[in-house]
């Protein structure tokens, strides 16, 4: 459910890096503030149903920052998301009808929409599941739930739904639910968003592969994040009780699940602002106008809701605030360079590895015996398995057979964000970064994770220094590829994977990288498996050399071992 | 016994439509990557048309509603959904989310929200064993099923079928051998349109007609091609038959919103087992069980 932007180097379309709009007064706060305080002062200068009309909107712009939540900030698509609105609003009716507390009613309203929340994510976001999966269970759950409301009439009334009659008076509540709606906002901000799960969560969105394999447990932070939307929705659902006269099915329903999906997506997606303008705008405009328009209202705003998903994607709000933005989680803590807990003996043991891809045996029992602080170069002709081997060693795919050991720890069975508090790292052959992102974010992320900020060698350290606020889009494939080696060093690997480190790089910076790479390993410790298909840098690179064909190790040993091995030459040369 | 004939009858009638609808809806997703959520709502369009020429003989106005679909789906395909394309998968769900708002509110400014039938052109019964059943139901499903045959001998066994199937596969391959992918997509997201608009032309005359119909097939259409392997289009088919045959017979002795949440919770239960959906093909179920 990851959204794919399409990756642009050298777009010149995309501004190299974002204007500076962490000021004070940068124009998303100017905006905030008036309209906060346009929103703290309306009910002196509107009528008593204007005013509830507002009261309702702003608790609808609670529901849509919470869907926003999943969908806007960490890419989980809900096309029912008002089954959780629903069960806090039913919660605090059904409370009232039966003389309750309502307090208590939407406490549990909320908590069932948390256990619901993580049931459906726990199923529907499953690392095989297709991303469909994930749409097709929100959409069935919520025109379940409203059939379910409109069935169960002794709980819910059916139909006609549950009387819920007026607290107090709409002035006073109307301030509970301004105060109420923009606290949890604000709760949600600094406890979630302005945080490192805030950044994980945007890290998930942008690439999960690459959140993953930076150490981030993506399903747990994504059932998290869903969990979470699911049940700050049921408190907006909570608060918008009172300013219904009655609580019918279509609280839970699809028009609902619709309606709020438009407020997020016209308001603009991942902003705070966005979702709220757009709900409290579109609510007051259907009151207002549906009493002239009628149903071609409705009609406009499905035009819109197309119009706004064709031409501007991040909404409103998305025209004029800049990007995904992190907060800053660079950690305290500092470590000297070398690798986690200095030890001899072998980094890393991986024996009679096995894959299969639908009977096409890609990996066939091949072992591979790492060292401490060696260069192990993985050579071998196209298709040998050498990439399915590092995504087995790296947990991108599972092995069907073998063991993997690192460090004397089982690792096979381990997810790959397992696999790098182990302490593995890898890139990838297609640099692997997050689109949208600078290089100081890619290397606060990678630092978050991390827990600590450790020195990198020059040849990386550089990039923080002349790159620091370019998007990466705008970096050349050399320095995309230094960024990732960086991001891998910051998690103080005890072994780093590199798949094809000098492809597609010109001559000059080829041969650089086989002496960058060696410098690394002399000041950082760690032990690297290389896959690479130029022979000049495997030999100027590799302690040892071990050759893969048809899945198996034909030969390993020094660059003029290796090659002399007849074995090895007729895999390359294709003689029987 | 008479009491099973008929349940039988009914799950027949039902699993026609659904797989239609499934059919055309695996078509979309395999074909385009879209998930496509205005389905039930040209299902509609297909009921609303119908009622639109009622005047005219029944056969007509279908062959006029099917020709409908596939201007309607070469529209929207050309208008909208070729847009967004290289956005990404959710920008694709919203855009059809946003297709199937217009339609529905769309036809409720057109007609109004209250409700429309049509007369069926087949009236009267036929004795199947001790059950007199409607007549028009046997002869639709009839010609669903021959159809649905037809189409899967289509996609299966000929060389328009293999291109489109190359196309499901691997477009960008199927590219470069000449099958163009804007040709293919647009052709596709027509006929699937069609489709679906037919589905809901041909119950049209057995249902209350209103702009909201389409809702209530939504849910088990998602769960036909949920369950069977992306890119599958015979799985689709199979596996409607698979969700009417479970739900008629969990309506056979519940109340029909507990079977409802019943066959929820057996998806639920099935996603968590098989994430990639059940192969309905005997040669992959066979390779992966060894």
């Amino acid at each position: 459910m990851v959204e794919t932007s399409r990756w642009r180097p050298f777009g010149a379309d995309t501004l190299s890096s974002r204007p500076g709009a962490a000021g004070l007064f940068n124009p998303g706060r100017v905006v905030g503030l008036v309209l906060f305080a346009a929103a703290a002062l309306c009910p002196l200068f509107l009528n008593e149903f204007k005013v509830g009309l507002i009261g309702l909107g702003l608790t609808y712009g609670l529901f849509a920052v919470a869907l926003d939540l999943a969908w806007g900030r960490t890419g989980i698509i809900s096309i029912g998301q008002a089954v959780f609105f629903g069960l806090g609003t039913y919660g605090v009716a059904i409370a009232l009808v039966h003389h309750g507390s309502p307090l208590l009613g939407g406490a549990i309203g909320v908590g069932l929409a948390a256990v619901l929340g993580i049931f459906t994510a726990a199923v529907g976001l499953r690392r095989a599941t297709n991303p469909s999966t994930m749409a097709v269970l929100t959409l069935a759950i919520t025109l379940l739930a409203e059939k379910i409301a409109r069935d169960w009439w002794s709980v819910t009334g059916g139909s006609s739904g549950l009387y819920v009659p007026p607290l107090i008076s709409t002035y006073s509540y109307y301030y509970i639910s301004f105060v109420a709606s923009v606290g949890v906002v604000g709760v949600v901000w600094l406890t979630v968003l302005n945080r490192p799960l805030g950044n994980r969560l945007t890290a998930i969105r942008l690439n999960d592969k690459r959140a993953e394999h930076l150490g981030i447990p993506i399903f747990r932070e994504r059932v998290v994040a869903f969990a979470l939307s699911a049940a700050v929705s049921a408190i907006a659902g909570c608060l918008s009780a009172p300013w219904m006269s009655s609580v019918s099915p279509d609280r839970v329903g699809i028009v609902l699940s619709t309606q709020v999906l438009v407020w997020v997506a016209v308001g603009g997606k991942a902003t705070l602002l966005g979702p709220f303008v757009g709900a409290v705008a579109l609510t007051y405009g259907q009151d207002v106008l549906a009493s002239s328009m009628g149903d071609s209202y409705l009609l406009l705003l499905g035009v819109l809701f197309i119009l706004s998903v064709l031409l501007v994607p991040n909404g409103i709000a998305g025209l004029f605030l800049t990007g995904p933005q992190l907060a800053d989680t660079t950690p305290a803590a500092k470590a000297p360079a070398g690798p986690r807990g200095e030890r001899g003996g072998d980094a890393l043991v991986a024996e009679n590895i096995v894959k299969r891809f639908a009977g096409n045996i890609a990996v066939d029992g091949a072992n591979l015996q790492v060292k401490s602080r060696e260069i192990v170069c993985l050579i071998g002709p196209n298709g040998a398995g050498k990439t399915t081997l590092l995504n087995i060693l790296s947990g991108a795919v599972a092995c069907d057979a073998g063991t993997v050991t690192l460090c004397g720890e089982r690792i096979d069975a381990a997810p790959p964000h397992r696999r790098v508090a182990a302490g593995l790292a890898r890139t990838f052959q297609i640099p692997s970064l997050f689109p949208g992102l600078t290089v100081t974010e890619h290397l606060i992320l990678a630092r978050q994770e991390a827990g600590m900020v450790v020195p990198l060698p020059e040849a990386y350290a550089r990039l923080e220094h002349e790159h620091a606020g370019q998007l990466v889009e705008m970096l050349s494939l050399s320095d995309r590829r230094s960024l990732e080696i960086a991001m891998a060093l910051c998690s103080r690997p005890v072994l780093l994977l590199l798949d094809e480190p000098a492809a597609g790089l010109a001559r000059h910076e080829a041969d650089a990288l086989a002496k960058t790479l060696r410098a690394l390993r002399d000041q950082v410790g760690c032990a690297i498996i290389c896959v690479e298909h130029d022979m000049e840098i495997v030999r100027n690179l590799a302690d040892r050399v071990v050759c893969l064909h048809h899945g198996r190790v034909i030969s390993e040993g020094t660059m003029a071992e290796v090659s002399a091995n007849p074995e090895v030459r007729r895999a390359y040369l294709g003689l029987a | 016994m008479s009491a099973w004939l008929q349940i039988f009858l009914d799950f027949v009638w039902t699993s026609a439509g659904l797989a239609l609808v499934a059919f055309s809806l695996g078509l979309i997703l395999g074909e385009l990557k879209i998930v496509n959520i205005a389905q039930g709502d040209l299902m509609m369009v297909g009921a609303y048309s119908m009622y639109a020429m009622r005047t005219l003989p029944f056969l007509v106005a279908l062959v006029l509603t099917f020709v409908v679909g596939l201007l309607l789906g070469f529209v929207l395909e050309r208008g909208a959904l070729r847009w967004v394309y290289d956005k990404g998968f959710m920008a694709t769900l919203l855009a059809t989310w946003g297709v199937g708002i217009v339609l529905e509110q769309g036809a409720a400014t057109i007609f109004t929200v209250s409700q429309k039938g049509i007369d069926s052109p087949i009236k009267g019964l036929i004795e199947i064993g001790d059950v007199a059943y409607p007549a028009y139901r046997v002869v639709v499903a009839a010609g669903i099923i021959v159809m649905l045959a037809g189409l899967l001998l289509l996609v299966y066994r000929t060389s328009l079928g293999l291109r489109l199937r190359a196309s499901i596969d691997n477009v960008e391959m199927a590219a470069v051998l000449g099958i163009s992918p804007q040709r293919t997509f647009a052709m596709v997201f027509a006929v699937a349109t069609a489709l679906a608009v037919l589905a809901g032309a041909l119950i049209a005359p057995t249902i209350a007609i209103n702009p909201t119909l389409g809702l209530s097939f939504l849910a088990p259409a998602f769960f036909a091609v949920l369950i069977s392997k992306p890119g599958s289009l015979g799985g689709p088919v199979l596996g409607a038959v698979a969700v009417e045959f479970t739900f008629t017979l969990l309506q056979a002795y519940l109340n029909i919103t507990v079977a409802e949440s019943i066959l929820f919770g057996l998806l639920a239960l099935l996603i968590v087992v098989k994430p990639q959906g059940i192969s309905w093909s005997w040669t992959t179920a066979r390779e992966e069980a060894s």
